[in-house]
């Protein structure tokens, strides 16, 4: 039992949430943008492409022991700051990791933000990392979170711009380890 | 690490440690008011991917969406479009098209007080939460 948190391993899931692998592959965003974009008339855009080996550095410490830093590229920001505009917007907002998700608000044009509006946790999970860091499977989060408006079209300015500032406010918080999470 | 539910554009990019979660876009560490679903996720997603060892790797969470409909056009999706096609009001299948909001260069504020309150708040200590915004005119 999580007595922090309410919430035991044993409690019902949403009925919307079925356990077990899906017997679809997984959504081809690639490919569905891309016919998109042909329909449309537009220009093909060039996803970002990888294939050298990504930069590795081991996990020193067991995740109990682990400060983490969430960043989320859902748009959020919080209540009493300025709002992401939708075309490309490279700034980045600091969330004081203790915030309450009821302060949260989204603003992003490419994915339906309903149910992120109704509980931030499905894209900015601060809530339950806080009660996992109660509870002691992770040891803890950063006193800052980060944020930004994903729907950047440029690589080459997210690149430039919006990675720098993450990299350097990250580094000041000094984590174990730091979590993503893109819409 | 990451977790992501856009497998595809996560292994082109190939970060480190991925954590996949089939869900619809907006979903990425759960569903909404789904604190025992949202727990599942990320407690099994921060355990697979402090666990790899191979730089690149992406894990699949064996969790997925009531049903599969969604994947027919996964850009689709909308929370409106699922209710009405769980009241009986037709498939959550839609047509392709672009469904996505139009971009625009102002901020876009989820509720009107939301810039009532921001210009509360002077710009100096705006920057401080606000980085990297254009400079004010």
């Amino acid at each position: 039992m999580c007595e922090s948190s309410g919430v035991s391993v044993t409690d019902a899931i949403s009925p919307e949430l079925r356990a077990g692998a899906s017997p679809l592959p997984p959504a081809d965003y690639i490919g569905e943008t891309r016919r998109l974009y042909d329909s449309l008339g537009y220009a093909g855009y060039r996803w970002a492409e990888r294939p050298e080996t990504p930069p590795w550095a081991p996990i020193a410490k067991p995740l109990s022991e682990c400060r983490i830093t969430l960043i989320g590229s859902g748009g959020l920001y919080r209540r009493g700051q300025i709002a992401f505009t939708t075309k490309d917007d490279t700034s980045i907002r600091v969330i004081p990791s203790d915030t309450p998700s009821s302060e949260l608000r989204t603003a992003h044009f490419a994915y339906d933000q309903t149910d992120a509006r109704t509980d931030p946790n499905c894209v900015y999970p601060l809530d339950r990392l806080r009660e996992l860091a109660d509870e002691g499977f992770i040891g803890g989060l950063t006193p800052e979170a980060y944020a930004f408006m994903g729907g950047i079209y440029s690589i080459r300015r997210l690149e430039t711009e919006t990675a720098p500032l993450l990299v350097e406010q990250c580094k000041a918080q000094e984590p174990d380890l730091v979590l993503l999470v893109p819409v | 690490m990451g977790f992501t539910s856009a497998r595809t554009i996560t292994a082109s990019a190939n970060q480190p440690r991925g954590v996949f979660v089939d869900l619809p876009l907006g979903h990425t560490t759960g569903l909404p008011d789904d604190p025992a679903g949202q727990r599942r996720i990320l407690t099994e997603g921060l355990t697979a991917a402090a666990a790899i060892t191979v730089p690149g790797t992406i894990v699949d969470l064996p969790y997925r969406y009531v049903d599969d409909d969604w994947k027919a056009n996964p850009l689709g999706w909308s929370r409106k479009r699922q209710n009405a096609a769980a009241a009986g009001g037709g498939s959550t299948r839609e047509s392709s098209g672009d469904s996505r909001t139009p971009r625009s260069e102002t901020p876009v504020w989820q509720n009107d007080d939301d810039r009532v309150a921001a210009e509360a708040v002077s710009w100096d200590d705006q920057c401080r939460v606000c980085i990297g915004l254009p400079e004010a005119d």
